[in-house]
């Protein structure tokens, strides 16, 4: 099952729904597994502490499952909130980079003018993600919440 | 970053599925060390037909191969896709990084139009169908040379979808006739490139230079095998490929690899292998996940990319701001199919030597130099410059730029040939010595070496005479109905004259005074 159908439906989808939604499970309950959180875990780099931040997250999903009460029979679905807009085409002239320094001044290593990573396995990615700039699940939840009227739990 | 790319999907129909999942630089560069030098492919990007590979043994069914390539062309432009960096060759590193290709926060993508521009043309001559509205899509993955986290890409709506190429192969019985195939192009879509790793295994690093990733030309082949009539099998994808005889190798071994698996009891996983270009076979990638979740999603920060054509463009529009069809179309070069087959018709030659005109890079142009400045038939000039002229550069290895033969000299000899100022064998002679010795001319090298056919008859009259009369044997077997005796007749008299004479002509004489 595919981890972005966590965020979007846990339900059959209504009406003409296309794009990303895919036919997930009908669950019920809401309850996300042990599994999918895994999955998000390694995938959007984010770490769930407790049971409790799993709670939210399914409140947080249950929120988000109301928008499933409209009927959308019919309606295209809207692809982008800029769909009215005018795409900007620029012309294919040179007008910026040569700032190497500037930039290289962001890192707290480099070697000559480059950046410098780990070497490329897949702890070493965890790690250094999740330590330099931890994306911690209450920023997501707080988020949403707040959408929601609520108060936030930092 | 941000190097505009080119993608082309070419088919199984299994890629409607596939695509989601098909991992484009999952673990690209891990496992080879320091790739800094980006391969160059030479000729047009080949894409493999369906291929059916028989197992030897009886009663066996038959497997059937599908083969589909993911191919990455850079665009050629001044900018980047999504940011106005250079895109040049070799620079420093991070020096053609805007705060955009840094992925800096706050920074937003804007579009080039020229890579717009790319993409339609070439759809339109890969014969596809133009998404007037086409989208754009991030598709999320970690990896140090991609800094925002995530790729912009065209997945769900690319630019052109459902074409075709018509292509030759060398085929029939010998190999040595032109064969024509056909390979469908799923879609061609926009999209962003990442940096460049330098992985430095001694001191456990890697180091990133965000300019943009080597290489102009990468190819990825996807590679499943079933039975004729049922399902598709499980598809591998194979990377690391780094020339087209790599690419075919990489194909063969894979496919033959899976039937053997199969035909074991094993079974395909649907991973990622990489290809071993010393031991020819492809190896398994470190995959500790199995299949890239990439989570794709709408690209916020664009809307809907919306092309036109004459007839749906709207009045006073800012030309700068729309892009038409139709004026593209119209800016499109001869493509090499209408070329090949303009040749076949206005100088009478083979699809073969039409092919082989165009697979040569300058080649075609030497051509049609020579045929401007000589008399001789179309015909003959390319038989010169597909054998001789070709064979020659071909010997010591140089491109058509380097020939030390130019269109002229080339011209030249062959008027001197086609006049009958010197005979065939006398022109290879000055070939050669033209191709060593540059800066003589054809002329020279027949006055200096004696080349120039007898074109006193009667000499050549007496000279027959007397071989005649010196041979009464051979007279004797000719005139018995030997008629391979006239032939060693004709040798003497080449002999005789130094190789100087026109042997039709000296078989003419020859026949007339042994009739009377």
């Amino acid at each position: 099952m595919c981890a972005r159908a966590v965020w979007l439906a846990f339900r059959a989808p209504l009406g003409g729904r296309r794009g990303f939604t895919c036919q997930a499970d009908s669950q019920g309950s809401g309850r996300i597994t042990a599994e999918v959180i895994e999955h998000l875990e390694r995938q959007a780099l984010v770490d769930f502490g407790s049971r409790e931040a799993v709670v939210r997250l399914e409140k947080a999903v249950a929120f988000a499952d109301r928008l499933r009460a409209v009927n959308t029979d019919g309606v295209e679905p809207m692809e982008s909130v800029l769909e009215d807009r005018c795409l900007y085409l620029r012309s294919d002239n040179v007008a910026e980079g040569n700032c190497a320094e500037e930039l290289l001044q962001n890192s707290h290593f480099v070697v000559e003018e480059y950046f410098v990573a780990p070497p490329d396995t897949q702890e070493n990615w965890n790690e250094a993600i999740l330590t330099s700039s931890v994306f911690h699940e209450n920023q997501v939840i707080s988020y949403i919440s707040r959408a929601d009227g609520q108060q936030a739990q930092l | 970053m941000a190097a505009p790319v080119l993608r082309l999907g070419c088919p199984g129909t299994r890629w409607a599925l596939a695509w989601v999942g098909s991992g484009f630089h999952h673990r690209r560069g891990a496992s080879i060390g320091s790739t800094s030098n980006p391969t160059r492919e030479q000729s047009a990007v080949t894409q493999k037909p369906l291929h059916t590979a028989q197992k030897p043994r009886k009663g066996e069914h038959k497997w059937e191969a599908v083969v589909g390539l993911e191919i990455h062309a850079q665009i050629s432009s001044n900018s980047k896709l999504f940011s106005g960096s250079q895109v040049c060759f070799s620079a420093p590193p991070n020096s053609l990084v805007s705060f955009f290709d840094a992925s800096l926060p706050g920074t937003l993508p804007v579009l080039n139009r020229r890579c717009v521009e790319a993409a339609v043309m070439t759809g339109l001559a890969l014969n596809c169908h133009i998404n007037k509205k086409s989208l754009f899509d991030r598709k999320h993955y970690f990896y140090a040379d991609l800094p925002a986290g995530y790729q912009i890409t065209q997945q769900r709506l690319p630019i052109a979808v459902n074409g075709s190429l018509v292509y030759s192969v060398w085929g029939g019985k010998k190999r040595n006739q032109m064969v024509s195939r056909t390979v469908r192009i799923k879609q061609i879509q926009l999209e962003q490139d990442s940096g460049k790793s330098l992985h430095d295994d001694l001191r456990a690093q890697t180091l990133i230079d965000l300019n943009r990733a080597e290489g102009q030309l990468r190819v990825d082949a996807n590679v499943s095998v079933h039975h004729p009539g049922e399902p598709l099998g499980i598809r591998t994808e194979v990377k690391n490929l780094n020339s087209i005889r790599f690419l075919a190798k990489a194909i063969d071994f894979e496919i033959q690899r899976q039937i053997n698996e199969l035909e074991t009891g094993g079974e395909i996983l649907n991973e990622t292998r990489s290809f071993d270009c010393q031991l020819g076979c492809t190896v398994p990638m470190r995959d500790k996940e199995g299949k890239q979740d990439y989570r794709f999603m709408p690209e916020p920060n664009l809307p809907p990319l919306v092309l036109y054509d004459s007839t749906s463009l709207p009045a006073g529009a800012d030309s700068q701001q729309v892009i038409n069809i139709d004026q593209i179309r119209d800016t499109l070069p001869e493509l090499p199919s209408v070329t090949r087959e303009r040749l076949v018709q206005q100088y009478g030659l083979l699809p073969e030597h039409s092919f082989t005109l165009l697979n040569e890079v300058g080649l075609l142009e030497f051509f049609q130099n020579v045929i401007k400045e000589t008399r001789a038939e179309p015909k003959k000039v390319a038989n010169w410059v597909l054998n001789t002229f070709l064979g020659y550069l071909k010997q010591q290895n140089l491109a058509v730029s380097e020939s030390p033969v130019s269109p002229s000299a080339l011209a030249e000899l062959l008027n001197l040939l086609d006049s009958k100022a010197i005979s065939s064998s006398a022109a290879k002679q000055v070939f050669q010595e033209l191709w060593s010795a540059e800066g003589k001319t054809a002329a020279q090298v027949v006055s200096e070496q004696k080349l120039e056919l007898m074109q006193d008859l009667e000499a050549l009259d007496r000279l027959c005479l007397s071989t005649m009369e010196g041979h009464p044997q051979v007279v004797m077997d000719v005139k018995k109905g030997n008629s391979r005796a006239i032939n060693k007749l004709i040798g003497l008299v080449r002999k005789a004259t130094l190789s100087r004479a026109d042997p039709a002509l000296i078989k003419d004489i020859l026949e007339k005074r042994l009739r009377s």
